[in-house]
């Protein structure tokens, strides 16, 4: 039986993006809740690591990955939730934005995390660049999806 | 750790773009755009520096710090916020500290220093700070040509690495080529002043070294076999072989010095419900120690580990004391007895600052009573200046136990309650110690006594204030008011302004004091001012550097201004200045000496005009005998 590559339906296109948003966004949050969890036992447990005075800038990293990494998970699921919701006519711009969820969802998030990971005095580690990136991809998602409802629903 | 830190930034990048190029595949071809931003990580990379990458290099140079058994301020702070903080800002601290932009305080701005045919020079570079001086592990050869048979100091540019004190002055360390000695930069920053000062001029030494440059090797400290014990927590020499591997728990005293080691202590309290457990019994925690909670005496050795003179002729040894731990075995205390040392008064008094421990364990309130340093100090409730006791004002350090004076204080004192003559601390603990240019309070409480004061050459308190009034003045009203027997007394004794014979016949302390104590405002207040001019002046001339700087302190005290003097100038011409200030008259002052035959009578004439022949005698008596007080 032959099988030629076809062009994927609208109706594809929205199922698979609410599958990978739907996997991304529950899977990332059990990550970062899981993180949350981490970082109490280390307040807990009164590690210098996270805690110490030159650990300050790690504390405020981990705690905006955490705190990013949620947020943004839960964005997923509201997105994969939104997209059944509307039409054909902006698909194109439901996948950039697909793209940039998962782009800021992972850049901000790890880089967060990264830059926490290796800390200089005051500073955060190289992993931090990863960040700005990550907030332009959320903006652009966000107009993407804004201007899909506006187009929709008006 | 970097090439790590590298690779799990670029597999973050990576993985990112490739997710989004399995995306924008199937989009429109503009969408794949977007992957520009992910992959800008890359170029950011190639920009990269370690922000702490200065701090990292000036961390090798010095002495390594971290001990096993020691768990440093940081670990402290995570239970312990309010306590770190009002250490934080304490000058305990910032003894030692790294030199960055954020501890320097003298200005390295590129000037030049010179003194007696020596020039260094501090600079800076960015975060760095540099010095120029002659090379200070001695090595010398010919600058030309490189020959070692030309006898010619090599002058070196070295980094500043670490810094001593914050408060009063700054001194700078330079690393050197054997492990990570330090040894000390020859000038120092006299953070009140805004100055730069020969390190041998900022001591009490005698005249012969104020004369050689400030370069030279009699100046050539090392941190790690020297300061090591009193400026870091547990501090070990490390010295074999001529190589040096320090180590310290910490630089600057911190938590570990005053409450022992404290990696025990973190590690039993790392368990929520341990550290619970604690906090509800209320007891003592046994892993860790609390001055608070030690005997007067126990409370007084943490802080006599430091604040105590050592005996010279012993090499110390470091290392061995712990905070509430066997005091006596630990340290060979220097006799306060000894005819010999010259930083005690006769009496046993101690006469440099920096050494209270030293004075208080002769005093009769640690001795007979319950006093301890913490009765009048806090290192956490008070101010970093001085860290008195915020919960106790003036007298009622010494009325906690003195009730009985309380009601009428002025019965006691024969003072009005309010005025400075009825302060404990004025007659109980005078300043009869120097240290960094100042009179420093004795923390030997005792009482003022002229027979004393005969004996061992230490001033007597009332005179300090009453500086226009003999001895045998004060001998008449200690006899009429106390009951004390009067001494036997020559003539200048009798009628001689007390403060002027000491800061004319006294030694090189003696002189320092009584000049600080013309120029102390209650003293300007009790004996008026402006007659201490002509004397105060003469001492612009001493042989020593640090002398002349407090009597230049003080005529500024009296409003004096010395545009043209500086007290590190040479002989010839700082000469010039005293006479100038001699010419005048200070009648007001000659005719009420004269009135109540003060102690000022046999200074002035009627007219009064200086009595040059007086001044002249005295200073034939002056006591030159050598005196060295490092402090």
């Amino acid at each position: 039986m032959n099988s030629t590559p076809s062009t994927p339906t609208p109706l594809d296109t929205t199922a698979r993006l609410v599958n990978r948003h739907m996997r991304f966004g529950w899977w990332s949050l059990a990550v970062f809740v899981g993180l949350g969890i981490t970082l109490e036992t280390l307040h807990g447990f009164k590690i210098v690591w996270y805690l110490g005075v030159s650990s300050e800038t790690r504390r405020l990293m981990w705690t905006l990955a955490h705190s990013h990494g949620t947020l943004l998970s839960v964005l997923q699921i509201v997105f994969a939730l939104t997209v059944p919701k509307l039409s054909a006519k902006t698909i194109s711009s439901q996948i950039r934005a697909s793209m940039c969820l998962l782009g800021a969802g992972l850049l901000m998030p790890l880089g967060f995390f990264l830059g926490g990971l290796f800390c200089y005095s005051g500073d955060p580690g190289i992993g931090i660049l990863l960040v700005p990136p990550g907030g332009i991809l959320l903006l652009i998602g966000v107009t993407s999806i804004a201007w899909c409802v506006d187009s929709d629903f008006r | 750790m970097q090439d790590l830190e590298l690779a799990l930034y670029f597999i973050v990048i990576i993985g990112t773009t490739a997710l989004l190029w399995s995306i924008a595949r199937r989009a429109r071809k503009t969408a794949r755009l977007l992957l520009i931003l992910p992959l800008s990580g890359i170029v950011g990379a190639f920009f990269w520096y370690p922000p702490d990458a200065d701090i990292q290099l000036l961390k090798q140079e010095v002495p390594a710090v971290g001990r096993s058994e020691f768990a440093s301020s940081d670990a402290c702070r995570q239970c312990h916020i309010g306590h770190y903080e009002s250490w934080h800002r304490s000058y305990h601290r910032t003894m030692t500290q790294l030199a960055t932009k954020d501890s320097v305080r003298a200005p390295f701005d590129g000037r030049s220093l010179e003194s007696n045919g020596s020039t260094c020079k501090v600079d800076r570079n960015g975060e760095w700070f540099f010095v120029q001086m002659k090379d200070p592990e001695g090595s010398s050869q010919d600058a030309t040509t490189g020959s070692s048979q030309v006898n010619l100091p090599v002058v070196v540019n070295l980094p500043v690495v670490m810094t001593t004190g914050s408060h009063h002055l700054q001194a700078y360390w330079v690393p050197s080529q054997h492990g990570n000695k330090v040894r000390l930069f020859p000038w120092v920053y006299h953070i009140d002043s805004d100055r730069w000062i020969p390190n041998g001029d900022s001591f009490i030494l005698p005249p012969e070294y104020s004369r050689l440059p400030p370069d030279s090797k009699q100046y050539g400290q090392v941190w790690n076999n020297n300061c090591i014990v009193c400026h870091s927590v547990a501090g070990d020499v490390g010295y074999e072989s001529g190589n040096w591997q320090s180590r310290v728990a910490e630089l600057g005293i911190s938590c570990e010095a005053c409450h022992g080691p404290g990696a025990a202590h973190v590690s039993h309290h790392q368990n929520p419900l341990t550290r619970y457990t604690q906090r509800i019994s209320g007891s003592a925690d046994p892993t860790i120690v609390n001055p608070a909670r030690l005997s007067p005496r126990k409370s007084s050795e943490t802080c006599g580990q430091c604040h105590v003179a050592f005996d010279e002729k012993v090499p110390t040894e470091y290392n061995k004391y712990r905070a509430g731990g066997e005091y006596e075995s630990a340290f060979h205390l220097a006799d306060n007895h000894n005819p010999d040392d010259v930083r005690f008064w006769r009496d046993g008094t101690m006469r440099v600052g920096g050494r209270e421990f030293s004075g208080m364990k002769e005093s009769a309130c640690y001795l007979k009573g319950e006093m301890s340093c913490l009765s009048c100090h806090s290192m956490h409730a008070s101010e970093p200046n001085k860290q008195m006791r915020k919960d106790i004002h003036d007298d009622q350090a010494c009325l906690q136990c003195h009730q009985e004076l309380s009601d009428d204080i002025s019965k006691h004192t024969h003072h009005a309650v309010q005025s400075e003559g009825s302060r404990c601390y004025n007659c109980h603990m005078p300043y009869t110690s120097y240290a960094l240019f100042t009179a420093i309070r004795s923390h030997r409480v005792d009482s003022p006594s002229v027979a004393n004061s005969l004996a061992s050459g230490k001033p007597v308190a009332c005179n300090q204030c009453h500086v226009d009034q003999s001895l045998g003045w004060t001998a008449d009203y200690m006899e009429k008011w106390y009951g004390t027997t009067r001494p036997e007394l020559d003539d200048e004794q009798r009628d001689v302004a007390a403060s002027i014979l000491w800061l004319l016949r006294g030694d090189a302390v003696q002189r320092s004091l009584a000049a600080w104590s013309l120029g102390w405002e209650p003293a300007r207040i009790a004996s008026d001012e402006g007659w201490q001019v002509p004397f105060l002046a003469q001492l612009l001339d001493d042989p020593y550097s640090v002398t002349r700087f407090i009597a230049q302190r003080s005529l500024e005290n009296l409003g004096v201004k010395l545009k043209e003097y500086d007290s590190l100038v040479s002989p010839d011409e700082r000469a010039l200045i005293a006479p100038s200030l001699q010419q005048g008259t200070y009648p007001a002052h000659a005719e009420a000496a004269h009135a109540k035959a003060g102690g000022l009578k046999p200074l002035f004439d009627e007219q009064g005009g200086l009595n040059r022949e007086a001044l002249q005698r005295f200073l034939k008596q002056r006591d030159d005998r050598p005196i060295t007080l490092n402090e």
